[in-house]
This record gives structure tokens, C-alpha cells and sequence, in this order.
């Protein structure tokens, strides 16, 4: 079979259309989770999401909807959690991340059957993307992308200083909640694509880079989208020729952009002229 | 309306009992500009969060502008906090910092129009940064910051401006150089200023009024003279 008679099959054309919507999403939302300074946030809404999957699975349920829940009811209480304990953030959220991977890992356990579903959700199969898939992602980055547009001053604001944000009365929180809601419908609706433990990979690693090569968010937001695109259409080509995984195929292309662009940053050589 | 901020039986207990701030009544007028000075842990930087409401009191009432705290009140107030560190590579520029000051007084939706702009490019000229309009902000010196936050408040509009140590970390000629800006930003502007200062060689020459506060407690609240004439405050610096 030619390389190029993949594009007359239905599975393959799909899988292209998620790997560039999934990647403008997951770069985007990487921008979020970067500059707000919240990697264990990431971290946590994708294991919450994959805890959440294998609950679906154990009780019959949607398993992207179940994810989805886990998702957004981890994100939203980690800072009242950490506010009531009187824990700093970064330990209520590894003891939310390792109570979700333990239940993860018990109701793996329990499953009898499903083999093939979990480890679909685990090590993600962007090959197995259904049509419904494409449209929850189509409108989930129509939102996003929406979001940016009608509320980037308020999201500028809180990208800055969320203390100063809320000082002066700029509607800090809801601006961070709304953020963190749209990165779990994100999270959730690329979880079978790429896969729950390699999910954050992709979110953190394109907006990784692209920190590396510019001075403006808005630019940042296009670099970081293109390296995520460009990592998930090289990682299904290389794995469509090689059978190799394709998730771990995706997010090892994602390491090397980002050595590419610490090697080239313009930034690290300290220069003052920016470089987009 | 005379009274910027009126603070009534304000009191801050920690978990463990301790008065952070105990039995505080304090009434600034409009157009004062007040040092808050103290020994540290007195709890001035706790006060400014308490008027600004980034801290709730444990009891006690707090007007601005006579009137209850809002996001409507707390768009009249411009804060700026000790810590001024920006990340080297923070992609994020000074026009769009001091652009934050205008989304805070006219909402975040409004987009910014030719008028807004030429006013951010003019408040930068008087703050003295006109030159780094453009400029990423991790790549600005200490000074530059601060005179940055003091851009982002004119900007918005501010009518009461608490300072939370801005001096903190500047070498002398950067101090005197904020100074300067603090009092020409008091003479052009009607507004309120409440500062928090350590060193009495630090407060600017617009301040008509001392706040000297020890222990959560205020000792003395007046005049400069008054308060330089305060046995406790000439022992503790050595007056």
C-alpha cells in the first residue's frame, strides 16, 4: 500500500483533522498553563481525567464524560481545598494527582474486560477518532478560540498578576475558572486521541517552546498551537509508516521541537530585539 | 465627599489566636497622603490588604468612598505590591501592563481605541518610560517596574493608591527617582495615597501624614510632627 492511498480511508482523514484541532487546542490551553503558572494543574486535570475514564468504564457510563467530570471537579477545588486546609497549592494538588492515579490504577484492576479501551485511554489511538469526535473538538475550539478573542483583555490581566487582576477589580476568578473549565473540555475530549499519561505532554511541551521564541502572548498562541499541529501530523505519518505508537511517537517529536527552539531562541542569547 | 477610607473596629486573628491587627479606627480624608510606617510584622502590608479587600477582617467595617467595597469601588483603587519580579522571558510588554490599568476602569470587554492609546503613550512619558513602551517586562530594572505599577494606576484611573513598599530592593538614585514620580503623580492627580515605608529617610516630600503602627496596634496617627515627637517611635529609630 502507497503512503499516499492512507488519504482515501475515512479512519486516516479523521485522524488529520483531530491532530490539527487537537493541536491548536492543547497549544493553546498550554499558553494558560504556563504562564498562569500552574504545571501540577495540568498535570492533575489529566490524570483526574483519565481516573475519570476508567470510572466510566467501571460503571458503564460515557468514559469522555466521566473524564470530563473528574477533570473540571479537580481543577475547581484545588484552590478552595488548598485555601480550607491551609496546604500550599502545590501539595494539594500532588495529593489530588497521586488520589487519581491510585483510583485510576484500582479500577484498571477491577476492569475484567475493556482491555482494548484502557489502554486506548492510556496510551491514546488518534486512529480510533470517530466522526462525534471531531465535532465535540470542532466546537470545543470554535469556544476557545472565541474565549481568547471576546475576553483577551481580562485574560491579559490575569496572565500578568491575578492578585492585581482581583485588586482592582477585574473579574479575576471567573476569568480563571472559565480558563480552567475550557482546559478540561479540552483535556478530556483529546484523552482518547493521545492518550491520559501523555496527555499534559502535549499540553505543556508546544507552549514550552514557543516561550523559548517570543515576547507577545498573542504570538505565542500561534507557535504554540503550530508546534502541537506540527507534532501530532508528523508523530500519525511516522507511526502510520512504521507502526510504531503513535502517542509516544507525538510526544517525543514535541521533546525535539522544544530542543529545537531552546538551541535557536534568540531569547536565551539575550538579545533585545524580539524574534517574532 | 471628604472621607477616602473609613476602617471601624477592624480586627485580624489568625489561627492560632494571635491579633494580627487588633481594634483599628482609622479615617482618611480625600487628598491625603499617608506613610505607614512600622517595626516589621506590625502589620501595615496586611492593612493595605484589608482596605483593598484582597484580606477579609475577622470583624469590622470598611468604607471607600463612603461606600461599601465592590468591583465598582475597587476600580478606583490601584494597588501595587512589594513584589515587583517579572520573569525574564514573560511575554507580556509594558504598553500592555499599563493598558491593564484602563480594562480595570472601563471593563474588560472595551476594546482599546487610538485615544486610548496615545493616553497610554502619555502616561508613560510622565512616568519616565516612554522610551520602553515596547520593552518585554522581565527586561526592566527594579525602578522601571515600580514606575510601571505607578503607570498601570494612572492608567486605570485610580482615586485612592496603596504602595506596598515601593522602594524595597532600589539603590538610592532609583529611590529618588520614584519619589519624585510619587510626588508628581500627588501634585497633578487628586488623589489618596496611603504608603508603606520602613526607613523614615523614604518618605516622600508629599506626605502630610504619618501612620505609625507596632504590634497590629496603631501608636499614632497624625501629622508628620506629631508623630516624630512620639516617644516609642524616636526609640525605635533612634531619633
Amino acid at each position: 500500500m502507497e503512503f499516499l492511498d492512507f488519504f482515501n480511508y475515512s479512519f486516516f482523514n479523521r485522524a488529520l483533522i483531530m491532530s490539527i484541532l487537537g493541536g491548536i487546542s492543547c497549544g493553546i490551553i498550554g499558553v494558560w498553563i504556563l504562564l498562569l503558572n500552574i504545571p501540577f494543574i495540568g498535570v492533575a486535570m489529566s490524570h483526574a481525567a483519565f481516573a475519570g475514564a476508567m470510572t466510566g468504564l467501571l460503571l458503564g457510563i460515557n468514559p469522555v464524560l466521566c473524564g470530563f467530570i473528574f477533570c473540571i471537579g479537580s481543577s475547581i477545588f484545588i484552590d478552595p481545598v488548598a485555601e480550607k486546609t491551609k496546604l500550599h497549592n502545590n501539595i494539594s494538588i500532588s495529593l489530588l494527582f497521586s488520589f487519581m492515579l491510585g483510583i485510576a490504577f484500582l479500577f484498571i484492576g477491577m476492569l475484567k474486560d475493556y482491555r482494548a479501551e484502557v489502554l486506548g485511554f492510556m496510551w491514546g489511538n488518534i486512529l480510533t477518532t470517530t466522526w462525534r469526535d471531531v465535532i465535540l473538538i470542532s466546537i470545543a475550539t470554535v469556544l476557545l478560540i472565541s474565549f481568547i478573542i471576546i475576553f483577551h483583555r481580562g485574560i491579559l490581566a490575569i496572565l500578568f498578576n491575578r492578585e492585581i487582576s482581583r485588586a482592582c477589580g477585574i473579574p479575576e476568578k471567573l476569568i480563571f475558572y472559565v480558563l480552567l473549565i475550557l482546559s478540561s473540555i479540552i483535556v478530556s475530549l483529546n484523552l482518547h486521541s493521545i492518550g491520559g499519561l501523555l496527555i499534559y505532554s502535549l499540553i505543556a511541551l508546544p507552549s514550552a517552546s514557543a516561550y523559548q521564541l517570543t515576547y507577545r502572548t498573542s504570538t505565542m498562541y500561534i507557535i504554540s498551537s503550530a508546534f502541537a499541529i506540527t507534532a501530532c501530523i508528523l508523530g500519525l505519518f511516522i507511526s502510520t509508516i512504521t507502526a510504531l505508537p503513535v502517542g509516544a511517537t507525538i510526544i517525543l517529536l514535541s521533546c525535539s521541537l522544544f530542543l529545537i527552539s531552546v538551541i535557536f531562541s534568540k531569547k536565551r542569547n539575550y538579545e533585545k530585539k524580539t524574534f517574532f | 465627599m471628604n472621607t477616602a477610607v473609613l476602617l471601624s473596629d477592624i480586627n485580624l486573628i489568625a489561627n492560632n489566636s494571635r491579633y494580627i491587627l487588633q481594634n483599628i479606627n482609622l479615617e482618611f480624608n480625600y487628598g491625603d497622603c499617608v506613610a505607614i510606617i512600622g517595626p516589621n510584622g506590625a502589620g501595615k502590608s496586611t492593612l493595605l490588604k484589608i482596605i483593598n479587600a484582597l484580606i477579609k477582617p475577622t470583624s469590622g467595617k470598611i468604607k471607600i468612598f463612603e461606600e461599601d467595597i465592590s468591583n465598582k469601588i475597587k476600580n478606583k483603587i490601584g494597588y501595587i505590591p512589594q513584589s515587583n519580579y517579572f520573569d525574564p522571558f514573560l511575554p507580556i510588554s509594558v504598553k500592555e501592563v499599563i493598558s491593564i490599568g484602563l480594562s480595570a476602569k472601563y471593563g474588560i470587554l472595551k476594546k482599546l481605541s487610538y485615544n486610548d492609546s496615545q493616553l497610554i503613550e502619555d502616561i508613560a512619558k510622565n512616568v519616565g518610560i516612554i522610551d520602553l513602551i515596547n520593552t518585554p517586562i522581565g527586561k526592566l530594572s527594579g525602578g522601571e517596574a515600580q514606575k510601571l505599577s505607578i503607570a498601570r494606576v494612572l492608567a486605570q484611573d485610580a482615586k485612592l493608591i496603596l504602595m506596598d513598599e515601593p522602594l524595597s530592593n532600589l539603590d538610592n538614585k532609583a529611590q529618588k527617582d520614584i519619589l519624585n514620580t510619587i510626588d508628581f503623580v500627588y501634585q497633578q492627580q487628586t488623589v489618596t495615597i496611603l504608603i508603606v515605608l520602613h526607613n523614615l529617610s523614604q518618605i516622600p516630600k508629599s506626605c502630610n501624614k504619618l501612620l505609625f503602627i507596632s504590634n497590629g496596634q496603631i501608636v499614632k496617627f497624625g501629622k508628620k510632627e506629631d508623630i516624630f515627637n512620639n516617644k516609642q517611635f524616636q526609640e525605635l529609630y533612634n531619633l
